[in-house]
């Protein structure tokens, strides 16, 4: 026994055995002591800690080295799991490093067991999703360790190897805890953690070997989360050898493997369905298996039994409203379950519980709850994203005013999640148009949410897109030393303002919706000075914020209110939305070109706006370029990651499509840059066999509207024009004289008129759209036929009604070319034609 | 909407629930799964290999060093002597235990944190024993969460929240932004009526929008209602089924028969269990369209002299975008008619999508 007072130098000392006696000295004083345990951290044990089990092995036996380190491992975890004052003190970038480095080397188990379990209290304490990234290899060492323990496990099931693998599988979602790290880590883990799951299964029902059930369900758990959609139809495909023990979890006697069975289904069976869309354009909620349907009452029982108990829903497990959450976000009949088994009176009774009277204080309340409180808002957002009578139903059960409530407290760390999933609430509710025009109206939103989207100059100042992948690559600049904490700090700061991005994604997804011109938010919203933050939105190098963004500005930019496309456009500028046309992500593509169909609806101010900032060959280029879009196969994913971006390329086709409909509903003139803009008509011909019926309409609108003839009075610039090229205007009084002049300036624009028109019909049954249009006669989409009605008829009237050979077509060109000067000729070829 | 100085009852009722909605497995929705069944074909190939447990130590070379037990016990596992995994071998390189007594195993993660502090020296003995004898939770009893909540940071980029929710329509006059102008005809007056559409849902057999009609009273020369529509199809029958909505069976065959193009259905329509599938491909599209409140204002109620507490019955064409309709209240003038027709938009379709 040495004295406390004297441990740390035997700490510091080489002498192994001192050091030993005083690890196990100084892990009896602090066990149990908070005091001891800041002062020894005062005194700085945290490096002398971290530099015994950081002990280089130079693979060489030795079991009292060894036995140090495990130690210093037990001591550290002492420290990990105590008062969070203490146990944040030890989240340091040192910290870090040494336990990912137990576990990346080979260590004792005792060692790996501390040191995970350690990690397991600090990521619990503070998110860290940039933890992967810090640590290139972590998701490997852990795979292996699965691996590896997992065997030796289903050879013996020793105790410690248990333990390891428990621990291993616990941390496994903590360090994956955004999308983007688990996608990263899930290549990594999927294959061990599927073997693990289904040995144990197997093993429960076959040899009789019965595993933990502790392990049965974190290992289960961990592999709901990192199953990415692919990996969850392949395990899917494996069918009923894996699925059936899987749904003889559900009746199993502890609550925690039921809801990890559970959790697991969920996420093979929803995972990553892709939009389906039928050839009639019906696109259905998709369809839950029958198997999700079971899933229903497992939850709702687990659900109800929290409730149930003395201590109401304060205790209740985050993720039974997460996954449920999961489950109906599908819609459909899982949806209508939750909702008759009284689910959303359910979530709001554990959110009064957890808050009562919406007094959401940023303080303990938070740090405990806050997963709580986000999971039940995920859930309500999830009922509500469908159905309107759902939507009412949540606003009936006062979910409004928390959503509120929780938007105006003040921002910390603890409380963003829970902000998060209040603007997923706001985004379903606002999904609605009577909802926007009556209860958002008086719910006191608009604050809140402008507030969310921060302050935006924050941002602005770093660079786009390409540079922030060159961060890491400018060694130079670092020393070895203190490479490690700079690397380490950066991430910890692109942590938090990876969390302050996803808040301000999740905002600016509500404000979608809030800003559509059916809703009385509009105004409001624009009048806080909402536009600043979207455009700089648009400008993030954050994609899903680049989305969103986009996405709100084509929302502001629809219908016909002139003086908030005005306001758009004095903030925006065609630059940034033409290069968002060209972003790397096609989602953003199809919203930049989605704002520019909705620019130029019914708008001539902005077609001519939008030709004279771009340029015309230019805006013909981008639709061009746009029109032969096809998705680029992935080298090595399957077939189904193809599947699913296929609808957002045939999106952007649709809006390229529209631009050009929209272009050639504009004035004569404009009509006239598409008809001398071949190769994008020749690709509207193409088009006009696309698989979907939304671009076949598009290409026979544009049809309709090349072939359109003007009424005389309707533009009256463009028959000004014509006139002006050959005649003077007349001027002064009306004498008959003039009368009769201007008589014969309004005839020969008729003609001339009659050439241009009789002339663009003939350029698009050169490039072979009436042969396309015959073909759409036949259109199994009744709209498509109607149209191409109209498109055939006004096409024929131009150009005659028999089928013109091809000598008709070279002489009636070659009259066209010198007849615009002479219009007796073009009358001349106006009867040939007829004849 | 209706002048109410000629009918009476200025009771506002609203489109709030579906009739069958309480029933939903009996809505015959298709079941659209090409492309999972694609998918899943495709990669059965290799899922075949997928549930094998991986055997053999690929990692460490120097494993046995640290993992002794694994030579310690004997193999196989029989069941007797898994059931009781303490029966097992512990490592024996002098873990279990240092010079103070205590067990120098870390603790096992059941043990709570909070238990770990207050008797440190008991617990961390006890804490060697495994978690699978302690199966003794009451199936219904409480979730306690003892465990931390490795749930993920819920991230707006997270596919489970990008389900992209695309309004459909399967004709051009039916679409959001789509406009229409005609007449409403009551007694011996004529009023002019625009219609805007303001969303448009075919999966869902939805559609709302706007309805301004002039004229009506003195006070408000133009009255906008905000109105719901129901499509008749596999979701809504012809029969209306509201006792608040104040129509019978009678009073919707009444006006139905009406419309020229329903009376080829007359027959299968009147029959109770009758399904109107494939709706949205039909020439016609029957709806009921019911005024909810109105705009701006959605908190006035009574305008005087007008009322929107009917309903109409709805005809709408396909192929000519051409609405016929027929304003039904228990206590208004029968079969006031409402005649509008599409103004055109040469294809200028503005795109919104719900986020």
């Amino acid at each position: 026994m040495i004295a406390e007072d004297d441990l740390l130098p035997y700490l510091r000392s080489d002498d192994r055995h001192g050091q030993l006696g005083a690890l196990r000295s100084l892990k009896n004083s602090v066990i149990g002591h908070s005091d001891q345990k800041a002062s020894y951290l005062d005194r700085g044990v945290l490096d002398d800690l971290l530099a015994i089990i950081g002990t280089p092995q130079d693979g060489v036996k030795d079991p009292i080295s060894d036995e140090c380190r495990i130690q210093a491992g037990v001591v550290l975890g002492s420290f990990a799991y105590s008062d969070p004052e203490i146990s944040s003190r030890l989240f340091t970038p040192a910290t870090l490093s040494t336990l990912v480095k137990v576990l990346t080397q080979y260590s004792p188990p005792a060692l790996l067991i501390a040191s995970l379990r350690t990690l397991t209290a600090l990521l619990t304490l503070r998110l860290t999703p940039s933890l992967v990234q810090q640590f290139p290899d972590l998701a490997k060492s852990l795979s292996e360790l699965i691996s590896h323990y997992s065997t030796a496990c289903f050879a013996n099931y020793a105790r410690q190897d248990v333990q390891v693998l428990t621990n291993l599988c616990t941390l496994v979602p903590l360090i994956s805890p955004s999308h983007s790290s688990t996608q990263s880590v899930s290549s990594e883990l999927t294959g061990p953690l599927f073997d693990l799951v289904y040995g144990s299964l197997k093993g429960s029902q076959a040899s009789g070997l019965v595993f933990d059930s502790k392990l049965k369900s974190t290992a289960i758990l961990a592999l709901a989360h990192v199953l990415t959609p692919t990996a969850a139809r392949e395990i899917a495909a494996a069918g009923p050898k894996f699925t059936n023990p899987l749904l003889a979890l559900l009746r199993a006697p502890d609550t925690a493997t039921r809801l990890s069975a559970a959790s697991l289904l969920t996420a093979l069976y929803t995972s990553g369905k892709p939009e389906i869309t039928s050839t009639s354009g019906v696109t259905r909620a998709p369809q839950i298996t029958t198997l999700a349907l079971t899933l229903v009452p497992t939850l709702m029982k687990l659900l109800d039994d929290t409730i149930a108990a003395p201590d109401h829903g304060r205790k209740c497990d985050p993720r039974i409203l997460h996954t449920l959450a999961i489950l109906c976000r599908e819609g459909g009949d899982v949806t209508d379950r939750c909702v008759e088994a009284g689910l959303i009176k359910k979530i709001v009774s554990i959110i009064v519980q957890v808050a009562p009277n919406n007094h959401f204080a940023p303080g303990r309340i938070f740090e405990t709850d806050g997963k709580l409180l986000s999971s039940s808002l995920l859930c309500l957002s999830a009922l509500g994203l469908y159905n309107e009578d759902y939507r009412k139903a949540i606003i009936e059960a006062g979910a409004l005013s928390v959503v509120v409530a929780v938007m105006n407290t003040a921002n910390t760390p603890a409380t963003r999640e829970v902000k998060i999933a209040a603007c997923h609430v706001l985004r379903t509710l606002s999904r609605s148009v009577r909802l926007l025009r009556t209860t958002m109206v008086e719910s006191g939103v608009v604050c809140g949410i402008v507030d969310l989207l921060g302050d935006a100059s924050a941002e602005e100042e770093r660079p786009l897109l390409e540079n922030v992948d060159n961060v890491g690559s400018e060694p130079e600049q670092m020393d070895d030393e203190p490479v490690h904490t700079t690397v380490t700090e950066v991430a910890a700061e692109e942590d938090e303002e990876e969390e302050d991005l996803e808040v301000r994604t999740a905002a600016m997804a509500a404000v979608c919706n809030l800003v559509l011109d059916f809703s009385p938010l509009r105004k409001p919203i624009l009048d806080k000075g909402i536009l600043p933050l979207v455009v700089s939105g648009a400008r993030s190098r954050y994609t899903p914020l680049r989305l969103n963004s986009t996405w709100a500005l084509k929302h502001m930019v629809f219908g016909d209110d002139m003086e908030t496309k005005a306001c758009v456009m004095s903030h925006l500028g065609f630059p940034l939305i033409i290069k968002l046309c060209d972003d790397k992500e096609i989602q953003v593509q199809e919203q930049a070109l989605d704002f520019l169909r909705n620019l130029t609806a019914r708008s001539e101010t902005y077609i001519d706006m939008l030709f004279d900032n771009v340029g015309v060959d230019e805006v013909f280029h981008l639709v061009d370029c746009k029109l032969s879009l096809r998705p680029v196969p992935p080298i090595d994913e399957s077939e189904q990651e193809l599947l699913s971006t296929q609808p957002y390329y045939t999106k952007v086709i649709i809006a390229a499509a529209y631009i050009v409909v929209h272009i050639a509903a504009g004035y004569d003139r404009h009509r006239e840059t598409v008809i001398a803009h071949e190769a994008v008509l020749r690709k509207i011909v193409q088009l006009m066999r696309h698989e979907n019926y939304e671009v076949r309409l598009a290409c026979v609108w544009t049809l309709i509207n090349l072939t359109w003839v003007e009424e005389p009075n309707r533009a009256p610039d463009d028959v000004a024009s014509a006139g002006q090229i050959h005649t003077v205007s007349p001027a002064g009084g009306q004498s008959s004289e003039q009368v009769q002049q201007e008589q014969s300036v309004s005839s020969f624009a008729e003609l001339y008129f009659a050439d241009i028109y009789r002339r663009r019909a003939m350029t698009l049954v050169r490039l072979g759209a009436r042969e396309q249009l015959e073909y759409l006669k036949q259109d199994p989409v009744l709209d498509v036929r109607e149209k191409t009605k109209t498109a055939i008829y006004q096409m024929d009237s131009l150009v005659g009604r028999s089928p013109l050979s091809a000598e008709d077509e070279q002489d009636i060109e070659a009259g066209l070319s010198r007849g615009v000067e002479d219009a007796g000729d073009a009358m001349q070829i106006d009867s040939e034609l007829h004849a | 909407m209706r002048n109410i100085h000629l009918y009476a009852i200025p009771t506002s009722q609203s489109l709030n629930s579906h009739p069958n909605r309480s029933s939903p497995s009996t809505i015959s929705t298709p079941i659209h799964r090409p492309v999972l069944e694609r998918a899943s074909s495709s990669v059965s190939t290799t899922a075949s290999t997928v549930p094998q447990i991986t055997t053999g130590l690929p990692l460490w070379t120097r494993s046995d060093e640290y993992f002794p037990s694994s030579s310690a016990v004997s193999l196989p596992v029989s069941p007797e002597s898994s059931v009781d995994v303490h029966d097992i071998t512990i490592p024996s390189r002098g873990f279990q235990s240092d010079n103070n007594g205590y067990s120098a195993m870390p603790p096992v993660p059941t043990t709570e944190l909070v238990e770990e502090e207050s008797s440190a020296r008991k617990k961390v003995c006890v804490a060697a024993a495994l978690s699978s004898s302690s199966k003794t939770t009451n199936p219904s009893g409480p979730t306690i969460v003892s465990s931390p909540l490795p749930l993920p940071l819920e991230s707006a980029s997270d596919p489970i929240h990008t389900r992209r929710a695309v309004a459909t329509s399967s004709s051009s006059f039916l679409r959001s932004g789509s406009k229409f102008m005609g007449t409403q005809q009551s007694g011996r007056s004529t009023y002019e009526v625009h219609v805007e559409l303001k969303h448009v849902d075919m999966a869902e057999s939805f559609i709302c929008g706007y309805l301004h009609i002039q004229g009506l009273t003195e006070d408000h020369p133009t009255l906008t209602t905000y109105f719901e529509g129901q499509m008749i199809g596999p979701k809504y029958s012809f029969i209306t089924r509201r006792r608040d909505w104040g129509a019978s069976e009678k009073t919707d065959i009444a006006h139905w028969a009406r419309f020229p193009s329903w009376r080829p259905l007359a027959k299968q329509a009147k029959r109770p269990d009758y399904c109107h599938v494939n709706f949205e491909q039909r020439d016609h599209i029957f709806m009921r369209w019911k005024e909810c409140f109105l705009v701006p204002d959605h908190r006035v109620r009574d305008i005087n002299g007008a009322s929107f507490a009917g309903f109409y019955y709805i005809c709408f064409n396909q192929l000519t975008g051409s609405i016929s309709g027929l304003y039904f209240h228990q206590s208004s003038e029968k079969y006031q008619q409402l005649e509008l027709s599409h103004v055109s938009d040469h294809g200028n379709y503005y795109s919104y999508e719900f986020r």
